[in-house]
């Protein structure tokens, strides 16, 4: 079947969401939703539309093992290659794209660090923009050889909360555990190192979080406020 | 089985920024998340593959697919307990296909038309009145009971055109156009200024 027309998609983004679409159709729809702006978008607004019939089924505890087994499952989150594979797909910055639309004040980013010492790792090479809603560039990172600092640089103002700052962390590739590098300039430039005992821990990603302005080495991210404007936004080197 | 309410009683906004602590690998808002939210989304996985071990194995490959992916949630595109309802949903008819042995049982006529019911929500949900839940009961209300019907049994219990023909035992090119002309009205009525 050809997905030309945009009625046929939406008749078949209604039944996919429904879940009446079946057999192979199902499995080739949902491979065109990942690849396609068009779908994606056609099941999204679907989604949209019937998604608050799930609010109305009626509430069931489910049995505790489930959270052992969830518990289970995730820990350690592994971020092997395929991770750095997905962010760099075609259909993911299409999709990227087209939700940054934000309501909040800006977004976080993840970079998927190089390996140290890895062939053609040359400054410059990594480089990452973190924009705003109207997807403005705020700031621009990019890592010296070998990774053993970063270089940062403010490159448009932004609306801050008071008294509130963001902090860069390096999430590990591996645990999962997180780490935090240091403050991201209000503005200029600044270079934050990456500590010698974080280097082996590479390939890793890149987070933003909003903290108080006094917290510098807080344990771990996570202030709430204004957490949706913090959202993690994968930024791959190959943009 | 005990139904309960709980699942609501953190707001839309907390619920959010427990999805955004997720993402930040936040253990423990993940936990509190999944305290607030597995009863409803447990609910809603036991209604659609109707077995309770099944149930379970959704309910535990949706949840480690949301912290997977919390960073992915936008607000714009809804509530945080509807979207992870999409997960979860997708999830149980992934697996209702490929198991192929989603019974096709005696279905409740209250339980296809109650999602129209307003009476029939928890207290705090009906309350709250979700301004895109309250649109599309509305919208629902316009459409046939044949639509209605059809549309319901779908989403509810994850049946494919020729499970409900079977089910209603009426030709599939009539659920079909049951179908497809009740989710046109239904566009058209929610699209509508």
């Amino acid at each position: 079947m050809k997905y030309d027309d945009p009625e046929l998609i939406d008749r078949i983004a209604a039944e996919y969401v429904l879940g009446t679409l079946s057999g192979p159709a199902r499995t080739r729809f949902q491979r065109l939703v990942t690849e396609r702006e068009d779908v994606r978008q056609a099941v999204e607004s679907w989604n949209r539309r019937l998604d608050p019939l799930a609010e109305h089924a009626p509430a069931v505890p489910p049995p505790p093992a489930a959270w052992e087994t969830i518990c289970a499952r995730i820990a350690p989150i592994p971020r092997d290659e395929s991770d750095r594979h997905w962010l760099q797909t075609v259909a993911f910055w299409k999709r990227f794209a087209s939700t940054a639309s934000l309501i909040a004040v800006i977004m976080g980013i993840i970079l998927v660090l190089p390996e140290p010492n890895s062939p053609g790792s040359a400054a410059g090479d990594y480089v990452v923009m973190m924009e705003d809603q109207l997807r403005r560039a705020i700031w621009i990172i990019d890592t010296a050889d070998q990774v053993t600092e970063l270089r940062v640089e403010k490159v448009a103002p932004m609306e801050m909360p008071a008294g509130m700052q963001c902090l860069l962390w390096l999430k590990e590739a591996k645990t999962g555990d997180m780490h935090v590098l240091g403050v991201l300039p209000d503005e200029g430039r600044a270079t934050i190192p990456v500590p010698p005992k974080l280097r082996p821990k590479l390939p890793g990603t890149l987070m933003v979080s909003i903290e108080d302005a006094g917290s510098v080495n807080p344990a771990r991210p996570g202030k709430p406020l204004d957490i949706h404007s913090s959202w993690m936004m994968p930024i791959s080197s190959q943009i | 089985m005990t139904t309960q309410t709980i699942s609501n009683a953190l707001s839309r906004e907390a619920l959010s920024d427990l999805l955004a602590r997720c993402a930040l690998n936040d253990h423990g808002a993940f936990e509190r998340l999944y305290q607030h939210t597995s009863p409803q989304l447990f609910g809603l996985v036991l209604r659609i593959v109707r077995e309770e071990q099944l149930a379970r194995d959704v309910l535990q490959d949706g949840y480690v697919k949301i912290w997977n992916n919390a960073g992915d949630y936008r607000p714009e595109k809804g509530s945080p307990v509807t979207w992870m309802g999409s997960i979860m949903r997708n999830r149980a008819i992934d697996l209702l296909r490929r198991r192929r042995s989603n019974p096709v049982v005696a279905v409740e006529q209250d339980e296809i038309g109650a999602f129209a019911d307003e009476r029939a929500l928890p207290p705090d949900l009906a309350v709250a009145g979700d301004q895109n839940r309250s649109a599309l009961l509305a919208c629902m209300d316009q459409l046939t009971e044949s639509q209605k019907q059809a549309i319901g049994l779908a989403y509810y219990r994850g049946l494919t055109h020729e499970e409900l023909a079977q089910h209603l035992d009426t030709p599939l090119g009539t659920v079909k156009s049951w179908l497809r002309r009740g989710l046109l009205k239904l566009r058209d009525c929610l699209e509508s200024p």
